[in-house]
């Protein structure tokens, strides 16, 4: 391990399920980068294969589910060919994932106490009342109100926000270098939404981790996230400073997905907008895999498929227009 | 939860009594049941029959002899079973002693049988939900389709067969009355009877553990368990393992009532002289108390399993709570 190397290095990564009709790929050539305390957003529809991508650095695809090609590196170490033991030693004390859903990722017949030792006792040599010790001083850093008794109880008699933060009391207990987070409040009221955003901001630049967030929510890769991946049909589509890309969009797709945020402050007029149609299962190897769904799509978004290009500085698109799309449409030259 | 068991006890007497009355009538007024005749072997005109007949009470009112029956009933010591009404018409002894004669060898098949089941099918069904469609599926499998199958009598009948008869390395049926129950296990008596009991009840073991092993695998808490770091035997032991408790102690907890009530075709296959081979030959013979005595000492057996297992859900299963609106 060079201390040095950055805590995540994605290079060519292919994920697909194997279904009875053939492979269906989730994820199509996927090459990211994460900085050492860098917060990384990923945006995209359902089916977008965002998931996949955590689960896959995590080690803990499915059965049916394959890695076809690509790399996975963590701080230089290649996951993929590391054995289930190394990578048993890394998951949930080095890299640690936060789930969706708090109340179906806990285990409802063991205490959260409970659970939150086993995380510790799992991967550093203490006793259990050390243990015990450490469980308890977590959920109190994760703003868990009398913490020693909260200990005691089980999953069910939490709220869900006191769940998700359990979760992120669990994940973060041993104070990990890399944080993967799927939808962390999808399952919350939107009042605890924020809360518990806040509360996981809070305690990953304490301990300086870097972080992949993945969303639907655009509103909150603009507020907490300093690099944007916009995920559409297995593929990264766009990519740039969260920044830049709510500056200047450079792809027809993240703009629409700008425009379909339902603003708080604005009231609405008419019909919500929204992007008609839904990603393709099986995107065609010769064409653009949104130009069914795209207004500005030409003769040559059929024909010849995108790759994922610089087109400004530290501003990757993968769209043959990027360079005269503005955001708002395309200008003509 | 006082209030509740208080209810589950009230609710248990009523099945007793509903147990009781129909066993009562059903060889009540059964014409091969005259006790008068069982006991003298008399003609009804003989003075020994008349006798006996006034001194059973076979003359006074239906509600009269059923009171009687049911007194015996009321698990109190000196009331239960009490041996003026509870004792077998063919033999005179009393039904209290009769079932402590008998116990240790129910016993002894029922504990060995059960403990042999969960050790063969607890690790069969666990493995074979881990790894569906593999090879150690496909034998589970077939574990449990014999195991439907197979009625226990043809089984019983066809070890013995092969075992004793051919191949001479098994003990034959019965166990010899100077031999205790203890002596019987180290003779191997119990063995076949064991290996019958396995595959009588084993099937839904296998069953149960494969499809719950194989759905919580998949569940988002083992999910996070990996994630965590937790090892893979850690993982099936505390938390697969662990989620199917509830379900397997349920039907544990039945079979052991059964077992313990008598299991009555294995005993009378391999002749074994316990509580549900008594039980058969007593409704051979039409002998009333012996009857009532067995039936009763059964229904109990089942509605404490059901108390019992009501009050282990509360330790197996945080989210369990008796309110007062549950039955």
């Amino acid at each position: 391990m060079s201390p040095g190397a950055s805590p995540l290095e994605i290079d060519g990564l292919s994920v697909s399920f194997r279904t009875p009709e053939g492979l269906v790929p989730a994820v199509r050539d996927v090459s990211l980068r994460v900085a050492e305390g860098q917060r990384v957003g990923v945006v995209g529809e359902s089916g977008s294969g965002k998931s996949t991508l955590l689960l896959a650095v995590m080690g803990l695809l499915d059965h049916g589910v394959v890695i076809e090609g690509g790399s996975i590196l963590y701080r230089g170490r290649d996951l993929r060919s590391s054995s289930a033991e190394e990578l048993r030693r890394l998951q949930g004390s080095e890299i640690v994932m936060v789930f969706q859903d708090p109340l179906t990722s806990l285990h409802p017949l063991h205490t959260v106490g409970w659970q939150i030792e086993e995380a510790i006792t799992c991967h550093r040599d203490v006793g259990k009342a050390e243990a015990r010790r450490i469980a308890v001083s977590a959920l109190r850093d994760v703003g868990l109100p009398e913490a020693a008794r909260r200990a005691r109880q089980y999953p069910h008699e939490l709220s869900g926000g006191m769940r998700q933060r359990v979760m992120i009391a669990m994940a973060l207990a041993l104070r990990p270098s890399l944080i993967l987070a799927d939808e962390p409040t999808t399952a919350l009221d939107v009042t605890v939404q924020a809360q518990v955003l806040d509360l996981l901001e809070d305690v990953r630049s304490e301990i300086g981790a870097a972080v992949v967030l993945v969303t639907h929510d655009l509103a909150v890769i603009a507020q907490r996230t300093d690099r944007t991946v916009v995920m559409y049909a297995g593929s990264i589509v766009e990519e740039s400073s969260t920044a830049r890309i709510f500056r200047r969009p450079r792809h027809p797709y993240t703009a629409a997905l700008m425009e379909s945020l339902v603003r708080h402050d604005v009231r609405p007029v008419g019909e919500l907008p929204f992007i008609p149609g839904a990603p393709p299962a099986f995107p065609p190897p010769e064409a653009c895999s949104f130009a069914p769904r795209c207004r500005y799509a030409e003769e040559l978004c059929w024909t010849v498929a995108p790759p994922l290009r610089i087109v400004d500085s530290d501003h990757r698109s993968a769209c043959h227009l990027a360079e005269s799309f503005d955001g708002e449409g395309v200008r003509t030259k | 939860m006082l209030w509740f068991l208080l209810r589950r006890v009230v609710f248990g007497a009523l099945v007793l009594f509903a147990v009781s009355v129909l066993t009562f009538l059903m060889y009540f007024k059964l014409p091969a049941g005259d006790p008068a005749r069982m006991i003298t072997r008399k003609p009804t005109e003989s003075r020994e029959y008349q006798l006996a007949r006034e001194r059973l009470g076979l003359d006074d009112p239906i509600l009269v002899q059923y009171a009687r029956f049911a007194r015996g009933m009321i698990p109190l010591p000196g009331l239960f079973l009490d041996e003026d009404v509870y004792f077998s018409y063919q033999s005179n002894i009393a039904v209290k002693d009769e079932l402590l004669l008998r116990a240790p060898y129910t016993i002894a098949l029922g504990v060995g049988g059960v403990v042999l089941t969960l050790l063969i099918t607890v690790p069969l069904g666990v493995a074979a939900g881990l790894r569906p469609r593999s090879r150690t599926d496909s034998t589970a499998g077939a574990f449990v389709l014999a195991s439907i199958s197979i009625p226990p009598f043809w089984l019983g009948g066809l070890l013995l067969f092969v075992f004793w008869f051919k191949l001479g390395i098994a003990p034959s049926s019965g166990i010899p009355a100077s031999e205790s129950a203890w002596e019987a296990v180290l003779a191997g008596r119990f063995i076949l009877p064991w290996i019958t009991t396995v595959v009588a009840l084993g099937a839904i073991y296998v069953q149960l553990l494969r499809s719950e092993v194989s759905e919580v695998m998949g569940s988002d808490y083992v999910r996070t368990a990996r994630a965590k770091g937790v090892p893979r035997r850690r993982i099936v032991v505390r938390h697969v393992v662990r989620g199917s408790l509830s379900s397997v102690v349920t039907v544990l907890a039945y079979d052991v009532a059964t077992v313990v009530a008598g299991a009555v075709v294995i005993e009378t296959v391999f002749n074994i002289p316990g509580i549900g081979r008594y039980a058969v030959e007593a409704v051979t013979a039409s002998d009333l108390p012996v009857v009532m005595g067995t039936t009763v000492v059964f229904a109990v057996a089942i509605v404490v399993t059901g108390i019992v297992l009501d009050v282990a859900y509360l330790y197996l299963d945080p989210r369990v709570r008796y309110g007062e609106g549950s039955i």
